[in-house]
C-alpha cells in the first residue's frame, strides 16, 4: 500500500526523512509499516478515519532524541504531530489533522522523575498514564491523590494539556501543572516558570516565574513539545464523603444548577460534577438492541423503562466533599439545606476516614469502565463530543437541553448529554455515540456535530476542546474582531515554527506552508 | 447497575472461592505479567473489555486469560487490528517480542487445531 505522504514531499523525500529518523531512534522505533499506519488511525473516526492518516510513527526516549527529531524534521520538512500515549479517545486519539503527518509518539518516556511526599507534587515525563503515577503512589504508599478523568488510560501530562478534567479538589488539571520542559519547532529547549533558571530550586512550587508566563501558549496548540512536566498533587485528606444524587425529571437541571454553582462559588464543593443524563450510565450499563432496535433517537417511552429497571433519575450526579472531619461534615449540613428541600429526600452520604479502603473514598481512582458507551450500538463503536463552555445559569442550562435534545431527535440520535460544573462554568458535553458501520449514522452524527457548532455560536457560546475533524470550524467560531485571536496564533506560529513542521491544523492553527490549501 | 452488581458479585465469589482452595500460586510468566500490566487495564474480571465479551459471547467466555479457544496469532491479529469497540495497539504499546510472549500466554491452553471464532 502506498503511505500517505505529507503535502509536497515526494516518496524518495519522505523515505529520506524516515531513514535520518532512524539514526536518532533506531530502526524498532520508526513505524512505518501498513499495520503500523493502521494502528495509528483515530479508533472511534466519523468513517474510515483515512481523512488523517499518519505517514509513520517515530518513538523517541529522551529529551535529546526529541530534539534530534525536531531538528531533522525542519530539514526534511517533515511535519511532527505529537503525542503523550495518543489515547485522546473521542477527540481523534493519535492522529494528526493532517493526513501524511508523521506521530510523534512519546509512549517511551515514561519515567516518575521525582515523587515528593511533603511538598506534594512530582515531576513526570508524558509517557507517564494514569494507572502508572497511581500504582506508584499506591505501591510505595506514598499518600498523595492524583485527579483522573473519566477514561484514564491515558498520559497524566496529555490530558493536562488538552484541558482535561477529573473529579476531586486537583480536577482542573492544566491550572496543577508547575515548570513545564518544551522543546521548541526549531529544537531549542526550554523551562517555564522559575525553572527558566538553571539550578532554581522553586520551580516546582510556583508557576509563574518572572515576566510574561508561557505555560498556556503550549495547552492546546502547536507551539512546542513538552518533554516533562511538574504537578502538583492533592495531600491525602483526613476525610471524604460522597452521595449519588438522581434527579427525576429533565426540568430538575434547571434548579440544581444553581444550587450546585452557588456551592461550587462558595468552595462548599471543591470539584468538577457532572449532571448526567440517564443514558450517561444505560450506556455503560447495557446496549441499545435491549430497550429498541426501531429507528431514529431512543423515545421518551423507552427512556422511561431505563430508568425504572436502574432505578434512577433523569440526571444522576455524584458530589463529594474532602477535607478535615469536623469540615466535611459541616459541608455535609450546607449540601444538605441547599439539595435536600428541592429533592424532597434526605441525602445519603458515604463517609471515609484515612485508613480504611481507599476505594470507598472520593479519591481519583483510574478506570476506562466509561468506555463501554461506544459499545451501545454493537460493532465497532465510536464516540465523538460537542462540548459548549456556558455560565453556570439554571434558565440557559434548560433552554440548551431543550434545544440539544430536539437536534438529537431531529437527526435520529440517541441524546447523550451532561452538564459538567467547573468552578465558574458549566460545560454542555453532548456525547454522539455512533456505530462506524453505518455510513448513514456516521453520515448523521457528522452533520449533528456541525449543527450543535452553528446552534451554539448563534447562542453565544462554544466548544473548550474538540476533535481533530473539527478543530478548524470551532477555532473559527471564535470570530471577534475578524478572528483576530487565530490570526495573533499564526502570527505567533510563523515565527515560533518557520518551517511549519509542528502539528499543522492543531486547533485550527496552520503554518504558512500549509495555510492557503485551507 | 443491577448487571454490574451481579458482575461484582460473581468476581467476588471467584475471590472467595480461590482462597477456600489455596495452594502455592503459580510463578507468572513473563507473558502473564505483560498481560495484566498492558491489557489488564480492560480483560481483567470486571474489566471493560471482559464486560464486552461477556455481552457478545457468554460470561463463560468473557475473560481472555481462561478461555481455551485463542490461537496465538488470532491474538496478534485482533491486537494490531483491534476488535469491535477494541483500539488497535500500536509496535510502541505492546512490541511485538511483548506481544509474542502476551499472544503465548493467552493461547497456552489451546488446542492449536481448534478454529477459534474471537
Amino acid at each position: 500500500m502506498q503511505p500517505v505522504l505529507p503535502p509536497s514531499l515526494s516518496l524518495a523525500e519522505f523515505d529520506r526523512a524516515l531513514k535520518s529518523f532512524v539514526k536518532v531512534v533506531g530502526d524498532q522505533w520508526v513505524l512505518a509499516t501498513d499495520v503500523d499506519r493502521e494502528t495509528y488511525l483515530d479508533a472511534y473516526a466519523l468513517g474510515d478515519g483515512h481523512d488523517h492518516a499518519p505517514g509513520a510513527a517515530v518513538a523517541p526516549r529522551s529529551t535529546e532524541e526529541v530534539r534530534a527529531i525536531v531538528r531533522l524534521a525542519n530539514e526534511h520538512m517533515v511535519p511532527l504531530w505529537p503525542v503523550a500515549r495518543g489515547k485522546n479517545l473521542g477527540y481523534g486519539a493519535a492522529a494528526p489533522v493532517m493526513p501524511g503527518t508523521v506521530v510523534l509518539d512519546l509512549s517511551r518516556m515514561n519515567r516518575i522523575l521525582d515523587v515528593d511526599a511533603k511538598f506534594c507534587h512530582c515531576v513526570i515525563e508524558p509517557g507517564v498514564g494514569f494507572f502508572d503515577l497511581f500504582n506508584h503512589l499506591q505501591d510505595n504508599k506514598i499518600p498523595l491523590w492524583m485527579s483522573v478523568p473519566a477514561n484514564a488510560w491515558g498520559s497524566v501530562i496529555g490530558n493536562a494539556m488538552d484541558r482535561g478534567i477529573g473529579y476531586t479538589p486537583y480536577g482542573d488539571h492544566t491550572t496543577k501543572l508547575c515548570g513545564l520542559e518544551v522543546v521548541l519547532p526549531t529544537g531549542e529547549l526550554l523551562r517555564t516558570g522559575m525553572g527558566a533558571m538553571s539550578g532554581n530550586k522553586a520551580r516546582l512550587h510556583y508557576q509563574f516565574g518572572f515576566g510574561p508566563s508561557w505555560d498556556q501558549m503550549f495547552v492546546q496548540s502547536n507551539f512546542g513539545i513538552v518533554t516533562q512536566a511538574g504537578l502538583w498533587l492533592m495531600p491525602e485528606p483526613e476525610a471524604t464523603a460522597r452521595v449519588r444524587i438522581e434527579l427525576p425529571e429533565p426540568e430538575d437541571i434547571g434548579w440544581a444548577i444553581e444550587a450546585l454553582a452557588d456551592l461550587r462559588r462558595r468552595d462548599v464543593i471543591q470539584h468538577n460534577i457532572v449532571l448526567g443524563n440517564y443514558l450517561h450510565n444505560a450506556s455503560v450499563f447495557s446496549q441499545r438492541a435491549e430497550w429498541y432496535t426501531g429507528p431514529g433517537a431512543l423515545p421518551d417511552s423507552v427512556s422511561e423503562q431505563i430508568m425504572a429497571r436502574y432505578n434512577m433519575g433523569w440526571w444522576s450526579f455524584a458530589l463529594s466533599l474532602f477535607g478535615y472531619d469536623g469540615a466535611v461534615r459541616s459541608h455535609m449540613d450546607v449540601v444538605r439545606r441547599a439539595i435536600e428541600p428541592r429533592l424532597g429526600k434526605e441525602l445519603q452520604f458515604e463517609v471515609w476516614h484515612r485508613g480504611d479502603p481507599i476505594k470507598r473514598s472520593a479519591a481519583g481512582i483510574p478506570t476506562v469502565l466509561p468506555l463501554q458507551i461506544v459499545n451501545w450500538h454493537g460493532g465497532r463503536g465510536g464516540h465523538v463530543g460537542f462540548s459548549p463552555v456556558m455560565p453556570p445559569d439554571g434558565a440557559s442550562a434548560l433552554a440548551t437541553f431543550n434545544r440539544c435534545k430536539a437536534r438529537f431527535v431531529e437527526y435520529g440520535l440517541d441524546y447523550y448529554t451532561s452538564f459538567t460544573m467547573g468552578h465558574r462554568h458549566i460545560s454542555n458535553v453532548n456525547m454522539i455515540i455512533y456505530n462506524r458501520d453505518d455510513a448513514d449514522m456516521v453520515r448523521r452524527a457528522r452533520s449533528l456535530f456541525v449543527r450543535l457548532v452553528d446552534d451554539a455560536a448563534a447562542a453565544g457560546f462554544a466548544e473548550y476542546r474538540t476533535h481533530i475533524s473539527f478543530m478548524q470550524s470551532v477555532a473559527e467560531s471564535f470570530n471577534f474582531n475578524d478572528h483576530a485571536l487565530l490570526r495573533l496564533n499564526e502570527r505567533l506560529k510563523d515565527m515560533i515554527d518557520p518551517s511549519g513542521i509542528l502539528a499543522p491544523g492543531k486547533s485550527g492553527i496552520w503554518p504558512k506552508r500549509h495555510r492557503r490549501a485551507q | 447497575m443491577k448487571r454490574s452488581l451481579f458482575l461484582a458479585l460473581t468476581m467476588l465469589a471467584g475471590v472467595l472461592l480461590a482462597a477456600a482452595n489455596e495452594q502455592p500460586a503459580p510463578v507468572p510468566t513473563t507473558g502473564e505479567l505483560l498481560y495484566a500490566r498492558k491489557c489488564g487495564i480492560c480483560h481483567a474480571e470486571g474489566g471493560t473489555g471482559t464486560i464486552m465479551l461477556g455481552w457478545r459471547l457468554g460470561r463463560e467466555q468473557a475473560v481472555l486469560a481462561k478461555r481455551t479457544d485463542v490461537a496465538a496469532e488470532y491474538v496478534k491479529a485482533v491486537v494490531r487490528s483491534g476488535l469491535n469497540s477494541m483500539p488497535a495497539i500500536t509496535r510502541v504499546e505492546v512490541t511485538d517480542e511483548e506481544l509474542s510472549a502476551i499472544a503465548d500466554y493467552l493461547a497456552r491452553d489451546t488446542d492449536p487445531g481448534a478454529d477459534p471464532d474471537e
